[in-house]
This record gives C-alpha cells, sequence and structure tokens, in this order.
C-alpha cells in the first residue's frame, strides 16, 4: 500500500522532501521496522518480511555486522558457507515482498552483538584501541563481556573499516536505488565514543594526539595566540598535550577545556564524515545517509548541527518508560528545533535485557509523545524479535503478537492523516548554548558515569558538575540548564507551544521562531553572539540574561552592546518568569491552540495550510483524568485509535487513563454548530494506549 | 557466570516484565514522574529514598552533591566529622555514596590494566568489584550502609564451584508461573560448559513442550519432560500460581515455604539436594520460632525474662514484652 511506482527512467536516487523520501515521483514516509536476517531461519525471511509489510511498514531496516560476516582476517562470508549470512538474498527477498531497505552496515552497530559487532582482532589490536589518559584501554562494561573500545581517531582503525566496507560493497551496491531497494544507509551507530564518554576518558591515542594538535592550529592559526588563550607556553602545537583531568580555578584556565570538549565533538564528526566518505568511494552512495543518537544527548560530546552537515538525517533513539515523559518530551522538542527532518533511527518497541524493562504501553506511549513533540518518522527497533531482545510485535519465527496490532493502528492512521506533511507550529525557541554545555561536560566530577549516562538514567547532564564559580557570579555550567528549565515550565503553563534549539543551528532554521530565549552569563561565544545579533536584525525579539555578557569564549573581554539591553531577562522565580511570558505572549499575540484544563493534561495540535488536523491529548501523570480541551470552532474528534468520535462545539471533554496519549482527527463539523451545549462523552471506560 | 555466546530469546514484553516484576516490582512497577531539578536542602520528615551522592575534594570540601531522583542538592560544603549514617538521613536517602574527586577515573584504569583478553564477565566484575574494594579501603570511596561489602569476595574459580554445585554443567533450571491457571511467565537458564548460555522465554519453552493441558499440577511434569528432551536434562524447576510466589517473596515467614511445598501450592521439581536443605532449614526456624514463642509466653521466674528475651530474638517471635 506504501510501495510506489517505480520510476526508474528519471530517479537519480531517493532524496529527502519534507519529512519523505522522494522516490521518482513518488513520497515514502519514513516508518521501518527492524528485522535482523542472520539471526532469523532464510526459509522465515519471506514469511517475515510479509508479516512486517502488512504493520503497514514501507521500509525494513536490518543491520550488517561486521564480525559475524567476517569468519576469519580479511575472510567474508555473505552466504557462501551460512546461508543465514547471505545479505544479498535477504536484500532481494525484502525486494521481492515490497520493501524498501534501511541499511546500517556499521561499523559499530551493538545490536547487543558481544563487542558491538566489531571483530574481537580488531578490538583487541592496540593500534584500533581508544587510549585513556594513562594509556590503558577504555573498557566499557556492557554485558555479556566488557571490551576495549575502538578509537575514533586510530587510522589503523579506519583502515580496518574500509577492509569491511570493501567486502561489503559488492553485496550493497547492486542493490541500491533504482536498480534495488535499498534506499538508506546509516554511517556507525550512536557515535558517543561507545558510551565511555566521560570528559576525560579517552581518547589519548597517538593518532588523537596529532589530531588534537591539528584542530588547535586550524583554529587559532599561531602558535602565540594558542599560549596566549591557553595560558600555556607550548613549544610547538605538536606538544600541546590535551588536559587529562579538570584543574582549572579561575575563568582563563576554562579555554583549553573547551577547546578540549570542541575537539571531542568534532572527532565524532569528522569519524562519521570519513565513514561516509568510505562508503561512497566504493559505490554505496546516492541515497540518503543517516546518523543516530544515543540517549543522553544533553551530555555527550556531540554537535547535532554539525552532524547534519555531514549526514541527511540525524536523529534520537527513544527507549523510554512512559513515567520519562518529560525526557521524551525534551529530547522531541529539541530534535525537531535543531535539524530539518526530527526522526527516530531507533524507536524502542521493547528493548535488551538489561535495560530499564519496557512494557509494550511504555513504547507505545513514548513514541506517541515523540510524535506529538514533533518526530516525523522512525524506525520499531525491533518489529522482529532475536536474540538478546524482547517485546518486539512480531515474534522471532515471524508471527504476530497480539500487540502487533497496536502498532499497525498506530501506522495505518499516521498514513491515513499524512502525518509526515503535517507541522506542528512552534513560536518560541529555546537555544540550547552549547558553551555552556561544554563547560558542563569538561566540570563533570564522575568520570565514567558521564553525564549522558547520568541523563539516561532519569537525572540532568549537569547534575555532577562541579559547583565551582571561576570568579563568575555563579557556576554557569550548572545554572544554564536549571535557567531554561524555568522558562520551558512558564511555557508549559501558559501553553505555548515551543522547541529547543541547539545553538549550531543555522541562522535559517533560527530565524523561523518570534522570540528566541537564549540564556547569557558573563561569557558568550563569538559566533553565537554574532547570530543573536543577526536574529535581532531580522526582527526576531532575542531574550538573552540573566547576565550581561562582557567576555568571549577566550575570555577575552568583549562588548554585547549591539542586543537591545531590554531584551535582557534575569528571573529569579517561577512568578517572575510567568510575568515575562505573559508581556511576551500580548505583545507578539502568541496563544495557546488549544487551552486544555487540568493543567498536568498536555495538547499538542499538529496542522496543514488548512489548519489543524490532529490533536495530542497526554496525560503524563499516574492518575486518569478527565480532560477539557477548548475548540476553536464545532470540531468532530476522530479518535485515531480506538473507535470513538467526539462531536463538540467549544469545549470537548476527554477521559484519559493514566500515563497515556490519545490522538484525534480533527475536523470542522457543521452538525456541530446546530447543538446549543456539548452531548455527554458517549464513552466511560478511559482510554490507555 | 553468563557466556559471551550467551542467548536470550522467546519473551515478549509482558513475560519478561511480569519475571522482573517479582524481584524488582519498584521498577516495573512505578508510575508518575519524579519531580527533578528541585534544589534541596535537608528534607526532615520526608520517608527515605534513591541515594545520596556526594563529591569531594581532599580537603573533603564538597564539590557536588546530588540525589539520584530528586536532582542537585544544596547546603552542604563539607563533610565534617558527621557519620555517613546521619547524613543520609538528614537528606532522606536510602543510601549514601561519598566519591573522592578523581576516585571513578581511578577505578577505571585499575579495571583497564588488570583485566585480560578471553576474562569471562564474572571474572571482570569480580575485578570490578576488588578494585573497588581497595579504593574503600584507601578512603577515595565510601559507602553507607555497606551492604555486602565486608564480605569476602570469591575467586572465579571458587564462583565457578559455586555455579556447579547450583546448576552444574549441561542442566537447566526451570521456573514457570501460572496467573489462575493461565501461563503468566517462564524461565529456562541453560549451564553451558562454564557458564549460563541461554535464557530462553515462553516462547520458546512453549515451541518444546507444545499445547498443554490447563492444570499445571500435571503440566509441569510434562513441561519437565519436554525441556529434559529438547535442552538439556532439569536440574531444579519450580511451578505454580504467581500469588503464591509474590506472598513468599513479599512475607518470607518461617515455614511459609516449606509449607508451601509441602502442600503443592508450589512444586519444586527435580529437586537437587540443596532444596531440601534449605526447606529444612526454613522448617527448623518455623519450628525454632513457635518453641520460642511458646517458651516466652511461660510464666517463668524474673530471672530467666533475658534468656526468654533473648530467645524470641534469635527466632523473632513475639518477645516477653509485647505479650
Amino acid at each position: 500500500m506504501f510501495r510506489p511506482e517505480r520510476s526508474l527512467s528519471s530517479s537519480p536516487g531517493p532524496r529527502l522532501d519534507g519529512a519523505a523520501l522522494a522516490l521518482g515521483a513518488s513520497r515514502l514516509p519514513l516508518y521501518s521496522g527492524a528485522m535482523h536476517y542472520w539471526r532469523a531461519e532464510p526459509s522465515r525471511w519471506e514469511a517475515t518480511l510479509t508479516e512486517l509489510r502488512h504493520l503497514g511498514l514501507p521500509l525494513v531496516e536490518t543491520y550488517v555486522p561486521w564480525d559475524i560476516h567476517e569468519r576469519a582476517a580479511g575472510e567474508f562470508d555473505f552466504g557462501e558457507s551460512d546461508p543465514r549470512l547471505d545479505l544479498g538474498a535477504f536484500l532481494d527477498t525484502a525486494e521481492r515482498v515490497g520493501l524498501y531497505v534501511f541499511l546500517r552496515p556499521g561499523p559499530h552497530i551493538n545490536a547487543e552483538l558481544t563487542r558491538f559487532g566489531i571483530p574481537e582482532r580488531v578490538i583487541y589490536d592496540r593500534a584500533c584501541q581508544a587510549w585513556s589518559p594513562r594509556q590503558n584501554p577504555v573498557i566499557l562494561g556492557f554485558p555479556p563481556q566488557m571490551f576495549p573500545v575502538p578509537s575514533y581517531v586510530s587510522h589503523a582503525f579506519h583502515e580496518e573499516v574500509m577492509r569491511w566496507f570493501a567486502a561489503l560493497a559488492p553485496h550493497v551496491v547492486p542493490r541500491l536505488y533504482p536498480r534495488g531497494p535499498v534506499v538508506l544507509l546509516q554511517v556507525d551507530n550512536e557515535a558517543s565514543f561507545y558510551f565511555r564518554n566521560g570528559p576525560f576518558d579517552q581518547d589519548y591515542h597517538p593518532d588523537a594526539l596529532v589530531a588534537w594538535a591539528e584542530f588547535l592550529e586550524e583554529k587559532y592559526g599561531d602558535l602565540s595566540r594558542l599560549n596566549e588563550a591557553h595560558r600555556r607556553a607550548y613549544p610547538s602545537f605538536r606538544e600541546a598535550f590535551p588536559p587529562q583531568r579538570f584543574l582549572g580555578q579561575r575563568a582563563e584556565d576554562l579555554v583549553l577545556y573547551l577547546d578540549w570538549a570542541e575537539f571531542q565533538e568534532r572527532v565524532i564528526t569528522h569519524s562519521i564524515a570519513r565513514f561516509r566518505e568510505g562508503m561512497e568511494s566504493l559505490g554505496m552512495r546516492g541515497v540518503p545517509f543517516v546518523h543516530n543518537v544515543p540517549l543522553g544527548e544533553g551530555g555527550l560530546p556531540l554537535n547535532l548541527p554539525a552532524l547534519n552537515e555531514v549526514v541527511d538525517i540525524v536523529g534520537l533513539d527513544y527507549y523510554h518508560a512512559a513515567r520519562e515523559y518529560p525526557t521524551i518530551k525534551r529530547r522531541s522538542l529539541y530534535l525537531s528545533g535543531s535539524v530539518e527532518l526530527p526522526y527516530a533511527p531507533e524507536m524502542g518497541v521493547g528493548a535488551p535485557p538489561w535495560f530499564t524493562p519496557l512494557s509494550t504501553q511504555d513504547s507505545l506511549f513514548c513514541a506517541l509523545c515523540a510524535l506529538a513533540f514533533g518526530v516525523r518518522g522512525f524506525n520499531l527497533y525491533m518489529a522482529v524479535d532475536r536474540d538478546r531482545w524482547y517485546g518486539a510485535p512480531i515474534d522471532g519465527r515471524g508471527t504476530p503478537r497480539i500487540e502487533a496490532g497496536l502498532w499497525k493502528h498506530l501506522l495505518l492512521a499516521l498514513q491515513r492523516v499524512g502525518f509526515a506533511d503535517l507541522k506542528r507550529r512552534t513560536p518560541i525557541a529555546l537555544l540550547i548554548p552549547r558553551e555552556y554545555a561544554r563547560l558542563s561536560r569538561v566540570t563533570h566530577l564522575l568520570g565514567p558515569i558521564s553525564p549522558s549516562t547520568l541523563e539516561a538514567m532519569g537525572g540532568t547532564p549537569v547534575d555532577a558538575s562541579r559547583e565551582d564559580s571561576f570568579g563568575f557570579e555563579a557556576p554557569i555550567q550548572v545554572l544554564w540548564w536549571h535557567h531554561l528549565a524555568t522558562i520551558a515550565e512558564a511555557l508549559d503553563r501558559a501553553g505555548l507551544p515551543y522547541a529547543y534549539v541547539d545553538s549550531e543551528a543555522p541562522l535559517e532554521r533560527l530565524r523561523r521562531f518570534s522570540v528566541v530565549f537564549a540564556p547569557t552569563y558573563e561569557f558568550v561565544a563569538r559566533a553565537r553572539q554574532q547570530k543573536l545579533k543577526e536574529l535581532e536584525r531580522l526582527g526576531v525579539r532575542v531574550v538573552y540574561g540573566p547576565t550581561q555578557p562582557t567576555l568571549d569564549e577566550e575570555m577575552k573581554p568583549h562588548p554585547f552592546a549591539s542586543l537591545d539591553e531590554d531584551s535582557r531577562q534575569a528571573f529569579a522565580s517561577a512568578e517572575e518568569a510567568d510575568r515575562l511570558i505573559a508581556s511576551l505572549r500580548s505583545e507578539f499575540d502568541l496563544h495557546c491552540p488549544f487551552p486544555t484544563s487540568p493543567s498536568v493534561v498536555e495538547s499538542v495540535v499538529h496542522e496543514d495550510a488548512h489548519g489543524p488536523r490532529l490533536l495530542f491529548v497526554i496525560n503524563p501523570s499516574g492518575q486518569a483524568q478527565r480532560a477539557k480541551v477548548t475548540l476553536p470552532e464545532a470540531m468532530l474528534l476522530d479518535d485515531l485509535l480506538h473507535p470513538e468520535e467526539i462531536r463538540a462545539t467549544r469545549e470537548a471533554e476527554i477521559d484519559l487513563a493514566p500515563l497515556s496519549c490519545r490522538v484525534f482527527r480533527l475536523e470542522r463539523d457543521p452538525l456541530a454548530r446546530h447543538l446549543h451545549s456539548q452531548p455527554p462523552s458517549p464513552h466511560s471506560e478511559p482510554h490507555r494506549d | 557466570m553468563i557466556s559471551p555466546e550467551l542467548r536470550f530469546e522467546g519473551f515478549d514484553a509482558r513475560a519478561w516484565t511480569n519475571l522482573l516484576s517479582l524481584f524488582f516490582p519498584g521498577v516495573v512497577e512505578c508510575s508518575g514522574n519524579a519531580e527533578r531539578g528541585a534544589e534541596i536542602g535537608a528534607l526532615e520528615g520526608e520517608s527515605a529514598s534513591g541515594s545520596l551522592f556526594v563529591i569531594v575534594d581532599e580537603e573533603r570540601r564538597v564539590l557536588q552533591a546530588f540525589h539520584s531522583s530528586r536532582g542537585r542538592v544544596r547546603g552542604l560544603s563539607h563533610l565534617g566529622e558527621e557519620s555517613l549514617e546521619s547524613l543520609c538521613r538528614a537528606h532522606a536517602s536510602t543510601r549514601i555514596v561519598v566519591l573522592r574527586e578523581g576516585a571513578m577515573e581511578e577505578l577505571s584504569e585499575r579495571m583497564a590494566m588488570r583485566m585480560q583478553r578471553g576474562d569471562d564477565y564474572l571474572s571482570q566484575w569480580l575485578i570490578v568489584l576488588r578494585s573497588w574494594r581497595e579504593m574503600q579501603d584507601e578512603g577515595s570511596i565510601q559507602v553507607w550502609p555497606r551492604g555486602f561489602s565486608h564480605f569476602p569476595l570469591p575467586t572465579p574459580n571458587q564462583a565457578r564451584v559455586l555455579l556447579d554445585w547450583f546448576l552444574p554443567q549441561n542442566r537447566v533450571l526451570l521456573a514457570v508461573l501460572w496467573d489462575k491457571g493461565t501461563p503468566w511467565t517462564a524461565l529456562a537458564l541453560h549451564r553451558g560448559k562454564e557458564a549460563i548460555d541461554l535464557v530462553a522465554g515462553p516462547d520458546l519453552i512453549s515451541l518444546w513442550t507444545g499445547p498443554l493441558g490447563g492444570d499445571w499440577r500435571r503440566d509441569y511434569r510434562v513441561i519437565t519432560r519436554a525441556i529434559s528432551r529438547s535442552l538439556a536434562p532439569v536440574h531444579l524447576g519450580f511451578f505454580g500460581e504467581v500469588s503464591t510466589l509474590q506472598h513468599l517473596l513479599q512475607h518470607p515467614t518461617p515455614g511459609a515455604w516449606a509449607r508451601a511445598v509441602t502442600i503443592r501450592d508450589l512444586i519444586v521439581y527435580p529437586t537437587p539436594p540443596y532444596i531440601p536443605m534449605i526447606l529444612g532449614a526454613d522448617l527448623a526456624r518455623a519450628l525454632g520460632r513457635s518453641s520460642a514463642a511458646w517458651f516466652a509466653s511461660r510464666p517463668l521466674p524474673k530471672v530467666f525474662s533475658p534468656l526468654q528475651r533473648r530467645v524470641s530474638q534469635w527466632f523473632e517471635a513475639p518477645s516477653v514484652e509485647s505479650k
């Protein structure tokens, strides 16, 4: 049903068109499901893929495991010995069944494989390993066996990866669209230094030290400038050794550490770019490239906008229990604000056994909330069950489980309403200041229990940042997060839609907002200052503060004068934040699209050119709620997931089970115009998704 | 304990969360959202929950303190002579971990230096625990309550001997639970040559057993035979209603387990030698408790009161005073 006609003549390859994939004249919504071919019997591939298609998924996603295919150093099996490893046959089967393919060949794939799918000989090659400050391997504690993680900078590792890609390419290249079904390729997986991303965990590999020197040379140009910035007397760039622990005491000391944090982000971005170039050089090109970011992105050495320049889609992975609603919301708002195509390369359906236990309700609630707050496409991971996983809607033998019906219903509904083409209007942006996020990382005190680990475990990435103020008025590395949280809470109370935007997002993204909140303290990166000024010049209201900046990121005096002083806001309490929001509300005619009560319930509206089309009503509390939603006019609310319609003139009453989300298709209701009052809700039992 | 080639298969979300809910009910069932980000000081009167983490420098100046579910903790600037226990109580926490700055990095380096290629997961964890203990002894890590930290750590060989005794090579540990006659969850653990190499769930188990009769007190033999035929001989099997097991786990009164097994509310089959020993100990505890209660209730001269009290405490029986 999703499969567009192939138009081999004119199509140069798939390209992104909004939140869909344009294949010739057709558009493919980005809904896929994961199946691991090497973990299933080839005799069951076709039946399983057929079930996956019946679920309403137009694409199947699979990793390609390097370690499994490499039987001995340099010797690969793509089905010659073991039919389970016949990648080509699997791709051909998918095509025969009518599925497109999203292929993820690593090198890192995790997939709960021992050593994350990288051959043991590579993992234990010292030249390929990441190095700790004391030149030890960097051990990752994942079950069922801890292992030393590879280095993203090691040339030896990259050469090994190229040999893997070279072995893989003959099986993939002939099957790239339009000749075959492969329409998306992913580069690596959850590139976050293999979850060992404490600020000084790694990488002190000799190749990394060279890259660090090159980074400094590129950034500072001449040595004297570097020495002035770092308050050091390096004899040469090559002798500018990276910091091994945080020793800063004053503001001037911070520059070295901020550079280290920036360098780590660049390592990931450059490495992903290098992997992509390697794939392209071997013919694996002409389709969009994807990269996925794991949980805890707020504390990761990752720069989403920079990554989005080296791959076409950067998405976030979602594995959340329903009780983690605030995190699901914040992450989705960040993704939708910071990248062009908000996509979830792994929307968890089930989980590995050593992860937080997730029920089917958790997975569905998480997916619905992510969609509510801006995610436009997703890959159900896993759609087909397999070793070291539980909870997929299709079991390991290809039989749909009872919960498959829920996902099928959702997928069909999303398709029916054209969800990929809807928009959530967000006039307000909350800027995530990258220089402060870097400061939070380098002042983190728990080493390998990194900021992102804390965030993924339900904390915040600044929880373990030191409280020192370094001569500033207060600890910026902690306060910026709480400052943004205060604004977000005030906006939530006012019911005003907003998004988080990475401060390194291009100006083009930021200028779409009417109001931009930009936390500022004593120092602000020059590039961000410039961007804020430019935004103000373009008519965007920039609300900065609480502090008037006087320094740049090198802690050199730098006037911040040209921004409107009236726009600086220092609010210490929730009440002051509420007053600020109220004044902006009237000034910019901001309004809550569908006011909802009680306040614990949230509503989110998605619209097209003709107006509101979809309404999400979310109950994140642990108690059942009867929500009242004020409508702009008489409307028919058609529940997408349950057979129920609600007609209302001005106010709809909606029953919500604890931790649930309901989705309604909105239609103007001419019939209801003649009603004087809203009829009683036809249902008595609360629904739970 | 677990093989690098471990397989885990055959669970849907319900079967897996059901299984975990028996042992970690809080993790599976907790609902609602923890209020985070609140800057808290001491919380007098609040019930204790979560862990308090405090990171200090060499002079025990507090660099950061945060609570695992309530976030940042204000008002702690220096750790003086106060006990960790009192600090823990003052911040309404069940546990406190005090780390000297750099302790986690040090732990990580020690682990990396000691681990060898080929170490299994058990050996690796023992290295982590040994390194942790060392650092506790050096004072760079402090934890309250100390829990099992007084117990000596086994060597990998000792741990393997223990595993051999509990679940020998090529044997299966099986547990199947029903909820009012409907299968609720199931688990089969297979011990390979060195370690556990298969964790099988209900989907896989039902493949081996085929359709069942519907009466679990009869079906357990069918299941045991099917597993023995398809996988390996069952060394120990638990079968019963989930409500029975939940009650036993939540209220392990002396003799309750022995009683449940005796009246077949819980079927243990086959029964390796250590099971009668454990049930016997449970029974002895129950007998001791009854005897102690009887002894405590005897009107004896006052001179026996301390003895009556001691016996009551020993067997957790009602004391003389409560009588």
